[in-house]
């Protein structure tokens, strides 16, 4: 818990520092290229519309505005897939911060989420108005959207501190995660509905927080409904005890770190 | 007078690491130690029972040959390692200047690289605004600070690192071996820099190799030699010791 605090300490003592690197994170991604930020819209645009092509019109999967379906999903997996990958890699990725300066680098997991959840949040506006053009109706619970975005940060946080840290000492972590994450992706009902599945695997696809979080996802945006509150306060729960014990193992391994990049 | 750093019994040891740097799961798989997260059983004292205290306004210089252990305990000084066992102080903010690298990042620019920097020394936003003309005209670089530091020649990437380190204000400023960085003018304003630095009652920590330096310019010093402390005290008789001692050769 002592080591929770001190971290928590540390991100709110260096919030703009988190603020400027995470910009300057978005920046740099597409640093040089013609279209630049446009294709973090085009990427889930052009794989929304593979999919849809596959599954409404090749496998005639019956799901009503099915692109918005897979889209409201969509978006927030990139993030998570996004914040996965960069994490594992975020002390490995910054050695000469931990190594050679006298740097925070407890802040360093919260950038790549950070950084990944700005390009989320910049694609927002391209899922609104796919919600206007296939008339999708939709209502208040769009205002629950920061919370689910919340819980995903946290639970995104807890599991890219332990990727991160250990990816240290163990490298062949990020292409374990890399796999693991292709795995998940299709384990989690994203391109389809949990309910076309057997119901006795349902129990099977719920152990996964990312099912909640996507669901939540998708209340909002698609079923004009509210987040399923009681399962979304167990997987912030279970962020929050991620977080607590992985700010121990960081602290634990934090001054190791300089010495294993 | 008060002491600015103080070390007790710091020792360090690092974990021997093999060539290919980490442990492959074949490795672990082999000797058992897949839940190691490849700890080897080796280990290389880098320091050992270091004590000694640097009062404000001092200059302290560390010599010592290659493999001495001098980076060791810049880094220590600077938290950036934590000593295996023993007690470190330090009072004020620490800037240091440790490598080449000095935790700027290549693909941003000059400017960029400044604000990061100052907000992780936990400077304000408004602070570096205010200092960072400064930072840029001390080091020569108005052309180039907006153009990224992977453009800069090494010479331009520690002038800037050096504007830094000093520029923020620090109490105690470590240093490692740099002052020989950049051209005749640029070597000249930094000491200038630094002696105006122990004029306002800062603490600096040399390491260098550059004995004339020490016994000139160091009010202290301290002779490192296989992670021990060999000598402390007045610069011209640690110098001499270490002439005496790593110069020729000999096993003390």
């Amino acid at each position: 818990m002592a080591s929770f605090i001190h971290l928590l300490k540390t991100i709110e003592q260096h919030r703009w520092l988190v603020f400027e690197l995470a910009k300057r994170e978005v920046k740099l991604r597409y640093r040089g290229t013609w279209l630049g930020f446009f294709w973090s819209l085009l990427n889930p645009l052009i794989m929304t519309v593979v999919y849809t092509l596959v599954f409404v019109f090749f496998l005639r999967v019956s799901i009503p505005y099915y692109s918005v379906f897979l889209f409201c999903a969509l978006l927030p997996w990139n993030w998570f897939n996004e914040a996965v990958v960069s994490g594992t890699d975020c002390f490995t990725g910054r050695a000469n911060f931990v190594r050679d300066a006298i740097f925070p680098s407890g802040i360093l997991p919260v950038v790549s989420i950070g950084a990944s959840m700005m390009n989320y949040v910049f694609s927002l506006p391209i899922l609104l108005i796919a919600l206007l053009t296939f008339r999708v109706p939709f209502g208040w619970s769009l205002l629950t959207l920061p919370l689910v975005i919340a819980v995903q940060f946290l639970f995104t946080t807890g599991i890219v501190f332990f990727l991160g840290t250990f990816n240290v000492f163990f490298r062949d972590l990020r292409y374990i995660v890399q796999n693991l994450l292709m795995a998940l992706f299709f384990l989690t009902p994203i391109m389809y509905d949990l309910n076309t599945i057997p119901a006795r695997f349902h129990f099977l696809l719920k152990l996964n927080p990312m099912e909640h979080i996507i669901n939540d996802y998708r209340c909002i945006f698609y079923y004009n409904n509210w987040p399923d509150w009681p399962d979304t306060g167990i997987v912030l729960a279970i962020s929050l005890a991620l977080i607590i014990l992985a700010s121990w193992a960081f602290e634990n391994y934090r001054e190791s770190l300089a010495e294993y990049l | 007078m008060n002491d600015a750093i103080v070390l007790e019994h710091v020792s360090k040891s690092f974990r021997r690491m093999m060539v290919s740097g980490r442990t492959t799961f074949k490795d672990a798989i082999l000797k058992g130690q897949i839940f190691q997260m490849g700890r080897s059983a080796g280990y290389v004292e880098a320091l050992k029972d270091i004590s000694f205290s640097v009062s404000e306004a001092m200059v302290l210089g560390v010599i010592g040959p290659n493999g001495a252990g001098k980076s060791t305990l810049l880094r220590i000084l600077a938290g950036i390692y934590r000593p295996t066992s023993g007690q470190v102080k330090t009072r004020g903010r620490v800037s240091a200047l440790l490598s080449l690298g000095l935790g700027f990042h290549p693909e941003f620019s000059g400017r960029e690289n400044i604000l990061i920097s100052g907000l992780a020394m936990g400077l304000t936003r408004k602070h570096i605004a205010d200092i960072s003309e400064d930072i840029i005209r001390f080091a020569e670089l108005e052309e180039f600070i907006d153009a990224p530091m992977r453009t800069y020649s090494s010479g331009m990437y520690m002038r800037l690192a050096f504007s830094v380190a000093v520029n923020i204000n620090p109490d105690i400023l470590l240093v490692d071996e740099v002052l020989a960085v950049g051209d005749a003018s640029f070597a000249q304003k930094s000491r200038a820099r630094m002696e105006e630095f122990k004029s306002r009652g800062k603490t600096i920590v040399l390491a260098t190799h550059d004995l004339a330096t020490v016994e000139n310019w160091c009010q202290q010093a301290i002779f490192l030699h296989g992670g021990q402390m060999y000598a402390l005290g007045k610069p011209k008789e640690v110098v001499a010791r270490y002439r005496e001692i790593a110069l020729a050769g000999k096993s003390p």
